[in-house]
């Protein structure tokens, strides 16, 4: 007996020891020594035979296309082609990303290649939790030459934190602007033209002149909610209020672009915020949108038209792109055509530069080629097109084939949005109107206004505490707030939600945010 | 084991017992042997996560490697206003106590009555029945009730529109859901309680029951003088242990069942568990903070724990956990 009880104590406690000293060794495998050099030719570099795992954020369902197998061997007969790289693709439902990158960072686990953004699966998260392998120069000019040649240095100031470069910026519109965004169908209904909705447009007061077209609407007895109003409202008008945010749209701290000083403010206290949330209150009461948009139920249209839902002739978007790949997509998936009018200015941020990016793991065991392989997304079309469309002759074929413009009608291959992949300005148009706006892209880019705080990332480290505090219930005060249904006037409703965030400590925050913006303004004089 | 030991050599305790209880019980030692692997490695052995609640865990640097940042985590928890972390342990301890309150007489009651049920196949059927949601998943229930609650199509609301009454917004009123989660709450629990009492009593000697009838005791008499004596001390000890985690909610629940805890609910519906998943989304080190807050709920819950068996040991000295 004594000695069963002595066995079973040395199981138990080795059965307690061994799974940490397994998580300790985890971080300390051997990696192998990868050529490095700028002359080296692809023979040298890529002479030996890899497999890397790219965690694929799916946003429209590309694993769960019946041929979906047909489209990976393709997408590894070119990697294996070009840098002798078979490619093993984990596919993870977009909704699910941030929560299975977090796990695997926890867990330590093997990957190589993966998305990060601001959005999904955060890349100052990621940073601070140390999983991604550091960009040094020598990698990045050996295994992703071209890239570095032809993409601005500026961008990846954005990525770059704490003086360290862990991410490659996914090409695509960069500039934060606002528009207004219309579903043409509707208006040629009732005989709009295109033509007549620009003209209509102020561009001073952009939103206030909708409300010909919501009368008209109504006059028409349109029984639908003709605005689409939803808790998205702060990242749809951010950039239209003139803030660059610290953290988020939704959170406070942001400092006003134009001001040159970068005071830190809170947005929910300045005048800005009280117009655009008085003109949805007065908007909701005059019946523009319905109740609904407060519990999500008429959120953004995508999701809507997936479950067979009411759409809205006007709503707001984050972002206006020349082409747009919003109109791709409605255009791919609906067969809707959607324009937008831009509104307020064209801003160049951290946060909206570093929302997509490519980032290669600290346990990658052969990073260098996992940025071979974030290279090859960005400069070979035909991979990207593979991935984000399908093969061409089987999911699409050429409708125009000198100006890129391919046809997807008969497509059923979901594929995934450009941005979540490589660079958008490799992927083919998908409507004749489109065609050139990938150089009209790249040129807003390069002419951006740079945010004064273009570059800065917050270190929210020290704060965890009262963020918290106020991430717990900030919907529950915010979104009436966003969708015009806030208690009493609009004033009444914007004291109630400030209250709420200096109750839970936002000045600490804000303070902090204003102390590490002059520090970081300091570093650079 | 050790009656028949026991009986065996009823004189007193010798070494000779203890040898042959050793050679009698080592088979059914054996047995326990899974469960006491199972219990070593997801009771004892995630205990050493403990220490993440005073780190800021860093994933590359693992649980070693990461920095102490002494009581930081708990400090997360302390942050916010005062009057809302009211309405956090109101909801928590007060829904709580009131559901297993409520659990604990329903299970008792349908035990003794499952215990009155002589034909096997109807006690087989009626146990089936009660226990089959105690495997249902709170996600897949969560769907049944949303086909049941939803504003335009839900089964309920077809029914009161039939009735010629206006639809409820059940999604959006807090007040339903102090009694819409109790009888989520029941229907899930109640029939392995009921199996628990129901086993308890087949063990009370027949000859009692018998006895009682040809005293001419009626079925109320029995269940109150015989069957309810017997089930009290175990009825007891499982209450003191469900106090234990008085602090810790159902998250699957509170969760899913109200449709991921929309803000117009959370009145009735917020607890501790559900208040940090929202509290701690964007934060990259909430790995040390939920410790920290489980670890703050294990030991409350631990001293509720320690208050009740005293307490019980003054009522039911049989019942008492330790």
């Amino acid at each position: 007996m004594k000695n069963l009880k002595k066995i079973l104590a040395l199981a138990l406690s080795l059965l307690m020891v061994l799974p940490i000293l397994a998580g300790c060794s985890a971080k300390n495998t051997p990696r192998a020594d990868e050529p490095l050099g700028k002359d080296l030719t692809n023979e040298q570099k890529f002479a030996e035979h890899v497999t890397l795992t790219w965690c694929f954020p799916d946003a429209r369902g590309a694993g769960d296309f019946t041929e979906w197998d047909r489209i990976v061997a393709a997408i590894n007969e070119i990697t294996e082609r070009e840098i002798n790289a078979t490619i093993n693709i984990e596919v993870i439902p977009l909704g699910e990303y941030t929560e299975k990158m977090s796990l695997k960072y926890a867990a330590n686990e093997r990957w190589d290649v993966a998305f990060c953004g601001t959005q999904w699966n955060p890349y100052s998260n990621a940073v601070s939790q140390k999983v991604l392998e550091p960009l040094t120069k020598e990698y990045l000019e050996t295994y992703m030459p071209e890239t570095m040649d032809t993409m601005n240095a500026k961008y990846f100031d954005a990525l770059t934190i704490g003086g360290g470069l862990y991410g490659i910026p996914l090409q695509q519109i960069y500039v934060r602007q606002n528009g207004i965004r219309f579903e043409v169908d509707w208006f040629e209904e009732l005989n709009v033209d295109w033509e007549t909705i620009e003209a209509t447009i102020d561009p001073n007061t952009p939103l206030e002149s909708l409300e010909v077209f919501f009368e008209y609407l109504l006059m028409n007895n349109y029984n639908e909610c003709f605005f689409g109003a939803d808790d998205k409202l702060m990242e749809n008008t951010s950039s239209f209020m003139g803030f660059d945010n610290l953290i988020s749209t939704n959170f406070p701290g942001a400092i006003r672009v134009s001001d040159g000083t970068c005071t830190v403010i809170n947005q929910y206290e300045t005048e800005e915020f009280k117009y655009i949330a008085s003109l949805m209150k007065k908007w909701h009461d005059a019946g523009y949108f319905s109740d609904a948009a407060l519990n999500g139920g008429q959120a953004n249209s995508y999701y809507e038209l997936e479950y067979g839902e009411s759409r809205h002739p006007v709503s707001l978007e984050p972002v206006v792109k020349p082409g747009g790949d919003a109109m791709a997509s409605m255009k791919a998936q609906y067969g809707i055509t959607i324009k937008t009018i831009p509104i307020g200015n064209a801003v160049l941020t951290t946060s909206s530069v570093a929302q997509t990016a490519m980032v290669v793991s600290r346990n990658a065991e052969y990073p260098g080629r996992a940025l071979a392989f974030i290279e090859l997304l960005n400069t070979n079309e035909e991979l990207l097109n593979l991935i984000c469309y399908g093969q061409e002759g089987v999911d699409w074929t050429w409708e125009d084939e000198e100006n890129k413009v391919m046809n997807l009608d008969d497509s059923a291959y979901p594929g995934n949005e450009p941005f979540f992949v490589g660079n958008t300005f490799l992927s083919y148009y998908v409507d004749d109107s489109m065609i050139g706006c990938w150089e009209e892209t790249k040129q807003i880019n390069e002419n951006a206004e740079l945010s004064p705080l273009y570059g800065f990332t917050f270190d929210a480290s020290s704060v965890r505490s009262q963020m918290a505090a106020i991430n717990a219930n900030l919907d529950a005060h915010l979104e009436p707030v966003l969708c015009g249904m806030g208690n009493g006037t609009v004033d009444d409703a914007i004291a109630e939600l400030n209250q709420y965030l200096y109750d839970n400590g936002l000045q600490v925050i804000l303070d902090e945010m204003q102390r590490q913006v002059n520090e970081w303004l300091a570093s650079k004089q | 084991m050790k009656t028949k030991a026991l009986q065996k050599t009823p004189a007193s305790r010798t070494n000779g017992i203890k040898k042959l209880q050793r050679k009698d019980n080592w088979q059914l030692f054996s047995l326990s042997v899974p469960g006491l692997i199972v219990l070593a490695l997801f009771s004892y052995l995630p205990m050493f996560g403990i220490v993440l609640a005073f780190k800021d865990y860093v994933a590359y640097d693992g649980i070693f490697g990461s920095r102490w940042v002494g009581f930081d985590n708990f400090t997360v928890f302390f942050t916010g206003n005062a009057d809302y972390f009211k309405t956090l342990l109101t909801n928590t301890v007060g829904l709580n106590v009131l559901y297993l309150a409520v659990n604990t007489v329903i299970t008792i009651i349908m035990g003794m009555l499952l215990f009155e049920l002589k034909n096997r196949l109807t006690i087989r059927v009626y146990q089936t029945i009660v226990f089959l949601p105690f495997i249902v998943s709170w996600v897949g229930a969560a769907y049944a009730m949303k086909a049941n609650l939803d504003l335009n199509y839900g089964i309920v609301n077809s029914f009161l529109k039939d009735w010629g009454k206006d639809a409820i917004s059940w999604y959006t009123e807090p007040q339903h859901w102090t009694w819409l989660l109790m009888i989520c709450y029941l229907w899930k629990k109640v029939g392995h309680g009921t199996i628990v009492y129901y086993g308890n009593l087949m063990s009370v000697d027949t000859s009692l029951f018998e006895a009682a009838r040809l005293d001419g005791a009626n079925r109320f008499q029995i269940m109150a003088n015989i069957s309810w004596p017997h089930i009290r001390p175990i009825v007891i000890s499982f209450t003191i242990l469900s106090l234990g985690g008085v602090f810790n909610s159902d998250f699957g629940m509170f969760y899913y069942m109200t449709d991921f805890n929309p803000h117009k609910l959370r009145s009735r519906t917020d607890v501790i568990d559900t208040y940090i998943i929202r509290a701690l989304q964007t934060d990259p080190s909430s790995i040390g903070a939920s410790t920290a807050i489980g670890l703050m709920q294990s030991i409350a819950g631990f001293i509720v724990l320690m208050l009740v068996n005293k307490i019980a040991s003054w009522i039911d000295e049989k019942g008492t956990v330790f």
